[in-house]
This record gives structure tokens, C-alpha cells and sequence, in this order.
């Protein structure tokens, strides 16, 4: 009986469609709703007041995940060697930034969502950079209307 | 020595095809860049890939097709890994394929 062996033509990253967009939108969330959860008003004592808080709170913890994922994701599958050679920092930006997300899951600290956005900002501008994308730093368009860094686009 | 294999997975496409048999000369020591070959990965068994860059005893592999990538790409690795180049395919016009029993 003919027994040939196999060899793996192997794909493990299906895709390869990385970007740090979805994080971004994430940060601007937890940084939105940091900024909400400090307008709600709990002195008036009402239902809808704590409902409205517990759901905010909610919403960030939610949020604060995603950018953790989005960000472990680019930085486990899509930085390799070449990339890391290029750019050493990048293990201690990410440390950073999930340090810094967690604050903001632990606290409700408006200051942290902006740190938040100022360390992803970093990250993104790396990621860019890896690829040869020129970047820019843009006022995102909704609130928070915080700084963002966004891929030059030119041609897309 | 010659070694005949059956490709799975399609990182390799067009050249490659899921099923192709390939033929690889195990006795080649002599690895360029451009040259497709079979890697013996500890962690993936065999894998077949394209030659990237050879520096040294250290080669970078890649596959063909641009919208998959592998774990084993884009690092470096020890040529002594390379079970063998690749010098031939077969990719059969017709399979026989067993007919399964359905019940409906």
C-alpha cells in the first residue's frame, strides 16, 4: 500500500487585515463614557440615575476589553521579528497600555482615558510605520474629540 | 534521494494545490532564495514554503499566496531544518473519490 506523507502549505493568520482603527474607536469610547459617567447625577438619588451610571460603567469595562484584545491581537500575530527589530519598544508600549486600560476599568479618572488615547496613538504610529504608511494626527470627529493618529490614505 | 509528499493547505497557491504531490531531492544542501522547500518544524511537522532570504545558516521562509501568512514566515531558522527542495509536482487531471453511503 502507497503511503505518501503530508506537507502543510501551512496558514495559520487567515486574513492579515490588521489595524488598530477598532481600538481606536474602543479608547474613544472609554474615554467618552469617562467623561459621561462624571456628568451623572447621583444626588438626586433617582432610579434612573444609577441605572444610567451602572450601564456607563458597563459600557467601559466593555470597551476597555476590546482595546486590550484589538491590541494583544496586532501585537501577538502581527508583530514578528523584522518589526520588533525595527522598533523595541513596542513590548513596553503594549505592557503600558494594558496597564493603562485596566486604570481604566478599575477607576473612573477621566485622566486615564486620555492617557489611554496618547499611549494608543503611539502604538498606531508604529504599526503604520512598520508598513511604510505615512501618518497624520487628526481631532477625531466625535466626542471626545480627543488627538487621534490616522493612516495617510492617499490612494485608497 | 527523492521523497514524494502530499500538500495540504493553500499558502502555497496557484503554484501549490491542496492535494498536489510534490517531489522533493532530500540530498541538495545548497538552498536560494526563490526556491520552494520542505521545512521539518518541530511544532508544525512538515511545511512547505519559498525561500525568502539565506544568510548564514539562517533562512526566512514565505508562502505564495498573499492573503495567508503562517507562523513559521518572517522568522529566522536554522537551515539545517530544510528536509529537502522541492523539484517536482503532479497534480493529477482526475481523483477517484469514494462515494459515501447517505441516508435520507
Amino acid at each position: 500500500m502507497l503511503d505518501i506523507q503530508s506537507v502543510s502549505a501551512h496558514c495559520d493568520i487567515p486574513c492579515k487585515i490588521y489595524d488598530p482603527a477598532v481600538a481606536q474607536v474602543a479608547a474613544l469610547s472609554v474615554a467618552r463614557l469617562l467623561d459621561l459617567i462624571q456628568e451623572v447625577n447621583l444626588n438626586s438619588g433617582s432610579l434612573a440615575a444609577n441605572a444610567q451610571l451602572s450601564r456607563l460603567v458597563a459600557e467601559k469595562e466593555a470597551e476597555a476589553r476590546i482595546v486590550k484584545e484589538e491590541v494583544m491581537i496586532i501585537w501577538g500575530d502581527y508583530f514578528k521579528e523584522p518589526q520588533i527589530e525595527k522598533f523595541p519598544e513596542i513590548h513596553e508600549l503594549v505592557h503600558s497600555l494594558m496597564q493603562i486600560a485596566s486604570k481604566c476599568k478599575q477607576s473612573v479618572d477621566p485622566e486615564n482615558g486620555n492617557e489611554l488615547i496618547k499611549q494608543l496613538n503611539r502604538f498606531t504610529e508604529i504599526f503604520w510605520a512598520t508598513k511604510d504608511v505615512a501618518t497624520h494626527l487628526v481631532v477625531a470627529p466625535y466626542p471626545p474629540a480627543l488627538p487621534i493618529i490616522k493612516p495617510v490614505l492617499e490612494n485608497a | 534521494m527523492l521523497k514524494v509528499l502530499r500538500v495540504t493547505g493553500n499558502s502555497m497557491s496557484p503554484i501549490l494545490l491542496p492535494k498536489d504531490l510534490i517531489v522533493i531531492s532530500t540530498k541538495c544542501k545548497n538552498f536560494r532564495p526563490g526556491e520552494v522547500v520542505v521545512f521539518d518544524c518541530k511544532i508544525l511537522g512538515l511545511v512547505v514554503k519559498r525561500i525568502s532570504s539565506n544568510a548564514k545558516g539562517v533562512v526566512q521562509l514565505r508562502g505564495d499566496n498573499p492573503r495567508l501568512d503562517s507562523s513559521v514566515c518572517n522568522k529566522d531558522l536554522d537551515i539545517r531544518g530544510i528536509l529537502g527542495k522541492v523539484i517536482g509536482i503532479w497534480r493529477s487531471p482526475f481523483r477517484i473519490k469514494r462515494v459515501k453511503r447517505k441516508l435520507y
